[in-house]
């Protein structure tokens, strides 16, 4: 099942191609899409998906363990082998993938079928949904792999779809941020390599490879401290690039605003995760002793971006940079609960990456629908659309408030838990922290009124289409709306099944030194005291 | 009349360094054939002095060595300067930079 | 059984606000009974609910198995759980009847109020059903974090709401200054309730309660936790420093202003307070900074509320001034009291509100009181009840809300962090209110001035419509719920008739004594007992007596200067004696925190995007860029492409390697 997720995508990669179909049009000429191309891509996306369901079903969420192994190339013993497995730290996120996928690429031709409304018609049609299913089929590698080889393989060519994707149906400025992005992020897989290479080669005598198991965080929490502290730097630098946690952050409001709104849904949803992910598959198991004393330091870079992002995104005036810092903010959060360590703030980091992936997903989508029809992301230029489209301010209300962390929302119950548990590990950083609540709220409310409330502004009131969405587009929104209330009621969906794999992570017990002396046993009052 | 070998020697690397300069300032690509001509023979006078110097007929046998070669390089740097003139109708190393691209 | 009731009654106002909701998305003008009646359900529902539950179950000797209805694990990480379930107590009924029941009137009365506005006629009942659902998920939850629910929730219903009229900018403004200034609270909210589960390792009321009846907690520690936990309440009660957000909530349609803004949520920190007792109980410096930002929160808006001219901005400031009564009286540990006055102040509030509404309804969407005067004959009955509610708020003696004004008035005398300060402040506050709300009700329903004529002429000045002339009646719909509140409002302070008359302690008082008990049967009363001191009867007597003086003192100025004086309020932009302009223009706080606070953080913010991200971070990474780009070009210029260069690079090298060769001989 693990190997069909990653398989069908590549398969339908080479049937959209050798499709026979007119590839390129002129941008004017008005011609549709071809529907046969997307149904094609979405039949290899969805079988991804329900192969991963079907994985899921089967995943055993007592265990910490790796699970339902497939194995390409058997190489017994030796450093290079395909093998595809799932713990619980990965499940979750392999799901989101499979889940976010179908709807990104029937979301794309939604925007195509709007924009050839309008007379634009679709560029490239075929590399299209060529790159977006081998970005599937890449980021679902990362997500599977159990080699470091393997692993950093589908690490760096996940870039190369991604740039195309940005490079050529990418907004005006799409050459800088095509190169900003692959450079940046492949400037930090360069220390990524060379720590895993070093990370082997330290330990080759003792007999470990390069399958990521349990003889290599053995092995690896062995290594002398200086040395363990040397390779943590060169995988945290590639992971927070990739996340990107301040200061790496400055490529991704870039990636975003140039890139076309499946783009964004995905490297929002997706992308940014693999980061997180990493700290949690290697920085923080294979090196505690390295992330047990840099845990400080790193729960202050998350807490400087929940404020920091949270700053710069209220001083935006374009929707998708807008939401891109919020990103930077809400990663933040990310960060800071999984150095805080604690069971409750590990655990909320896993939730809000979920999360993030949906709910900024859903936010990015909103803005494209928006966007395919006044063709501008500029809120000045917005307002009013509230009385123009009541279903589309309802669905970015929703999606607005679960950004803010609302009760009742997923983004609360990520939220809530990350600060209990950055509470209990470091009070003033805590503290810090809340305040992201506030701005959190000041952006997006802000973000809000300007879009949707007052008078119509000027983009809203010259819109040649109806504002209104479509069904193809409300139906797209479904998933995430039944996802952001049914985690924000019961998350366990989401934590029962990796609790055990994070439960290994854990490094820090609640640190109570600050009330503990200050509890005491009550005295039993002696003789109520008349009164009245 | 014995002349004495650091005269020789003296003159050989004023040739030499005439020869290098010929190449590296010229930009007729046969004048710089020729300027390679004389560094080689510069290179070949000096071997002769010295041969007579220790007594040794050696340095004698690499001089025929190098005219022999200095031969075939003239021929195959003629021949080439041959085929860059029909390609390029011009024999100025400045209009010739294909090592660039 | 009564778990399945429970779960009823907190999820049917959900399902009033999905389907009105999904009706407002369908149709522009969906049917005006059926939405009514499925609002009017979302909220009769629970309260038929709460009342069966109240008359069937002996709510004062529930077992602690019995308070709690758990529905199902909300979170759960190994070490931290929180369960989603109700807690049914005295507090809770209380609060849940108060909720429900104003609510009930309220949504009756919207149905008269919103008949016009048939677009957003669903929109807005399922806002208002929305409201009811986290409102009662604050206050019936049994852990802290439904409390959270419920208290963002209820600030999602505010912002709705203040925000309904869409197509106003400054309505938006109003609602996204109200949720973040309650998301500041929020903030401190949150610190305090973490601080306080490191302390007792759990959120769960039971687990507190019986936590804090086994332990003895630092009373420093408490003091901090009380502290953070008050900010919230702060927040979402309006209190000084945050309370500059309810006033420019009267944006919203008058039943929220009623509802919302005066009856429940803000009470929402009252009831806090109430709920976490044993915590604020531990902490006297805490609760004395309570009582004194209480106090200083009455007197500062009662002195705003002079002034003003918008009359929802006159009541408006009145709620916070009352508010800040509550808290003055938790912060003397006077529980029974805050709680009373949480309740008579519902009544009498939502009185005043929705009268205030059916005038301005009257007057087709009048605010201002300068263009009002001479209503009463027009509007008889309700200038009757309005009277009932002015009579009430103002102390006199007989309504509600005498006895309850009262009662704080005597406990924060006998406080003794300088008890006699409080009650000054309470009595100043008190012939304020008096002189303001009597200043309201000349101005809008007597003097000579005719606002109908002025309304007419104002009219005909400036739109030119002829079908809006005269007073518009006021339907049945909205007249019931205002008779029903303005008996609430005469009669509801018999529960707490005081004990100079009785000499029993006051029967809400040993209610919520008997109901917020803890640590070892020790109720709020006892465990306040060593911060008060204990007045004499004559003293008692003096206290009352100085009190109902202020009232009739109050009334008599305002019937001087405004009914016998005919003074009327000047323009906006009339030159006022300074004291008048301060108090008219808010004493500048806005001003004051748009300059001090919101505008440095908004510079920072720019500064933040245009210099440090841009200029610094981002172009320090371009330059890097920049710098291996410029490496690269200066190694390119070496390949000229040029062979003379290329020889020169050969005879360098040669040369280079030779001297090294020489060197290494020599």
């Amino acid at each position: 099942m693990l190997t069909l997720s990653i398989l069908a995508p590549l398969v339908a990669a080479i049937l959209v191609w050798i499709f026979p179909s007119r590839n390129n049009y002129r941008e004017d000429s008005g011609h549709k899409p071809n529907g046969w191309l997307m149904n094609v891509a979405l039949i290899g996306s969805l079988i991804a998906m329900v192969a991963s369901l079907l994985a899921a079903s089967s995943f055993n969420g007592q265990s910490a363990e790796f699970q339902l192994h497939e194995v390409w190339f058997p190489a017994e013993g030796k450093a290079i082998n395909w093998i595809f497995s799932v713990d619980g730290i990965s499940i979750g996120l392999y799901l989101l993938t499979t889940i976010l996928f179908p709807i990104g690429i029937y979301y794309s031709y939604a925007s195509f079928l709007v924009n050839a409304k309008q007379g634009i018609s679709p560029r490239r049609e075929k590399l299209f949904w060529i790159s977006l299913l081998f970005l599937e089929a890449s980021v679902i590698g990362v997500f599977l792999a159990q080699n470091l080889i393997t692993f950093y393989v589908f690490w760096e060519i996940m870039l190369v779809p991604m740039a195309l994707l940005i490079g050529i149906w990418g907004g005006s400025d799409r050459k800088y941020a095509t190169i900003k992005f692959f450079i940046y992020t492949f400037a930090g897989s360069v220390f990524l390599l060379v720590g895993m290479i070093a990370l082997i080669y330290a330990q080759w005598s003792n007999g470990t490879n390069f399958d990521i198991g349990f003889a290599l965080y053995q092995n690896a929490a062995q290594l002398p401290s200086h040395i363990q502290r040397y390779l943590f730097w060169a995988f945290i630098l590639s992971f927070l690039i990739k996340i990107p946690a301040f200061p790496f952050h400055t490529w991704l409001p870039h990636a975003h605003t140039q890139a076309p709104t499946v783009g964004s849904i995905i490297l929002a949803g997706v992308l940014l995760k693999l980061g997180t992910y990493g700290i949690l598959r290697f920085s923080i198991p294979l090196f505690p002793e390295a992330a047990n004393a840099y845990s400080e330091l790193f729960m202050w870079v998350g807490a400087v971006a929940i404020v920091y992002g949270a700053w710069l995104a209220w001083s935006q005036d374009d929707l998708k940079k807008l939401i891109a810092y919020s990103s930077v903010s809400h990663m933040g959060y990310i960060v800071m609960g999984m150095f805080a360590g604690t069971a409750n703030a590990i655990a909320g980091s896993y939730l809000q990456m979920i999360n993030h992936g949906i709910t900024t997903g859903l936010l990015f989508m909103l803005v494209g629908v928006v966007y395919d029809r006044v063709h501008t992301r500029d809120i000045a230029k917005f307002g009013g659309l509230a009385q123009k489209s009541p279903v589309f301010a309802t669905i970015f209300l929703i999606a607005t408030l679960s950004s803010v962390g609302l009760p009742g929302t997923n983004g609360f119950v990520g939220e809530f838990l990350i600060l209990l548990g950055t509470f209990e590990a470091n009070m003033l950083i805590g503290a810090i922290a809340v305040t992201g609540v506030i701005f959190g709220a000041v952006y997006m409310l802000q973000l809000y009124k300007a879009v949707f409330f007052g008078e119509p502004g000027e983009a809203i009131a010259h819109a040649k289409v109806s504002l209104h969405m479509n069904s193809r587009e409300i139906l797209l929104t479904v998933p995430f709306l039944v996802l952001i209330f049914w985690l924000g009621f019961k998350p366990d969906l989401v934590l029962s099944p990796v609790r055990a794999s994070l439960e290994k992570i854990q490094f820090r017990e609640i640190d109570r030194s600050f009330v503990a002396p200050k509890i005491g046993k009550a005295v039993p009052v002696e003789g109520h005291a008349e009164h009245h | 009349m014995e002349i004495e070998i650091i005269r020789i020697i003296f003159l050989t690397v004023v040739l030499f360094s005439i020869g290098i300069l010929g190449v590296l300032t010229r930009r007729n690509i046969i004048v710089m054939i020729m300027s390679v001509e004389i560094m080689l023979n510069s290179v070949n006078l000096l071997f002769i002095a010295f041969s007579r110097y220790f007594q040794d007929l050696n340095g004698e046998v690499m001089v025929l060595f190098v005219m022999a070669i200095a031969a075939a390089e003239a021929a195959v740097g003629l021949a080439i300067v041959i085929a860059l003139h029909r390609n390029y109708h011009s024999i100025d190393i400045m209009d010739i930079k294909a090592l660039k691209e | 059984m009564e778990k399945t009731l429970i779960t009823l009654a907190m999820w049917l106002p959900l399902a009033g606000f999905v389907l009105n909701g999904l009706l407002s998305l369908r149709s522009k003008t969906a049917n005006q009974s059926l939405v009514s009646g499925i609002g009017i359900a979302g909220v009769l529902a629970p309260f038929a609910i709460f009342a069966y539950l109240t008359f069937n179950l002996d709510i004062l000797h529930l077992t602690e198995e019995m308070k709690e209805f758990v529905l199902f694990s909300w979170m759960n990480t190994g070490t931290f759980s929180i369960d989603f379930g109700y807690r049914l107590d005295g507090l809770t009924i209380f609060m849940a009847w108060i909720v429900t029941g104003i609510g009930f009137l309220i949504h009756v009365y919207s149905i008269g109020y919103m008949y016009a506005e048939k677009k957003d006629f669903s929109r807005f009942f399922a806002y208002l059903n929305l409201f009811i659902f986290a409102m009662l998920h604050l206050v019936m939850g049994n852990n802290l974090v439904i409390l959270f629910l419920g208290w963002e929730g209820v600030g999602l219903a505010s912002y709705l709401l203040i925000g309904f009229d869409v197509h106003k900018d400054s309505a938006a403004d109003a609602g996204k200054k109200a949720f973040i200034a309650n998301r500041i609270g929020d903030a401190g909210f949150l610190i305090g309730m973490f601080l306080l589960y490191q302390v007792t390792g759990t959120l769960q009321y039971s687990g507190i309660l019986e936590f804090f009846s086994v332990h003895s907690v630092a009373a420093d520690l408490l003091n901090v936790i009380a502290v953070f936990l008050f900010i919230g309440a702060v927040g979402k009660s309006a209190q000084i420093p945050l309370y500059v957000w309810l006033p420019d909530a009267m944006a919203g349609p008058t039943p929220v202003s009623a509802l919302i803004h005066a009856a429940t949520m803000v009470t929402a920190g009252v009831f806090m307070i109430a709920r976490l007792s044993p915590v604020f109980l531990g902490a006297p410096e805490a609760s004395t900074m309570i009582a004194y930002i209480g106090a200083s929160t009455a007197l500062f808006s009662a002195l705003i509320a002079l002034t003003q001219t918008d009359i929802k901005k006159v009541l408006a400031y009145s709620t916070v001034s009352q508010l800040g009564y509550m808290f003055m009286a938790m912060g003397v540990g006077a529980y029974g009291a805050g709680m009373f006055h949480l309740m008579t102040h519902a009544f009498f509030k939502a009185l005043l509100f929705l009268s205030s509404g059916a005038v301005i309804i009257a007057l087709h969407h009048e605010q201002d009181m300068r263009r009002m005067g001479g209503l009463f004959k027009h509007l008889k009955l309700i200038a009757v009840l309005f009277w009932i509610g002015a009579i009430a708020i103002s102390g006199v003696p007989g309504l509600s809300g005498f006895f309850s004004k009262d009662m704080i008035l005597e406990q924060a005398y006998t406080f003794k962090n300088g008890g006699p300060v409080l009650f000054g402040m309470g009595l100043l506050t008190a012939l304020l209110t008096s002189f303001y709300v009597f200043r309201l009700i000349f101005l809008t329903f007597h003097t000579r001035h005719d606002g109908v004529a002025d309304m007419e002429h104002h009219h005909d000045d400036h739109h030119g419509h002829d079908d809006h002339h005269g007073v518009l009646p006021v339907s049945w719909n909205m007249k019931a719920p205002l008779v029903v509140l303005a008996l609430l409002s005469i009669g509801g302070g018999y529960v707490g008739l005081p004990h100079l008359f009785t000499h029993e302690t006051p029967a809400i008082v040993s209610y919520f004594d008997k109901v917020l008990e803890y640590s070892e049967g020790k109720s709020p009363s006892e465990a306040s007992h060593e911060w008060k001191n204990h007045p004499t009867e004559s003293e008692e007597q003096v206290l009352m007596g100085v009190s109902i003086l202020v009232a009739v003192i109050g009334f008599l100025i305002a019937f001087l200067i405004y009914q016998k004086g005919n003074a009327r309020p000047q323009p906006d932009g009339a030159a006022r004696p300074f004291y008048q302009a301060w108090s008219y223009n808010k004493f500048y706080v806005d001003e004051l925190y748009e300059f001090l606070i919101l505008r440095p953080m908004k510079k920072l913010a720019e500064f933040s995007y245009k210099i440090v991200d841009v200029k610094i971070i981002d172009n320090t990474l371009d330059a890097i860029a920049a710098a291996l780009v410029a490496i690269g070009n200066f190694f390119r210029s070496f390949q000229s492409g040029v062979i003379s260069d290329y020889a020169l690079y050969i005879f360098l090298g040669m040369s280079f390697l030779g001297m090294i060769l020489i060197g290494g001989v020599i």
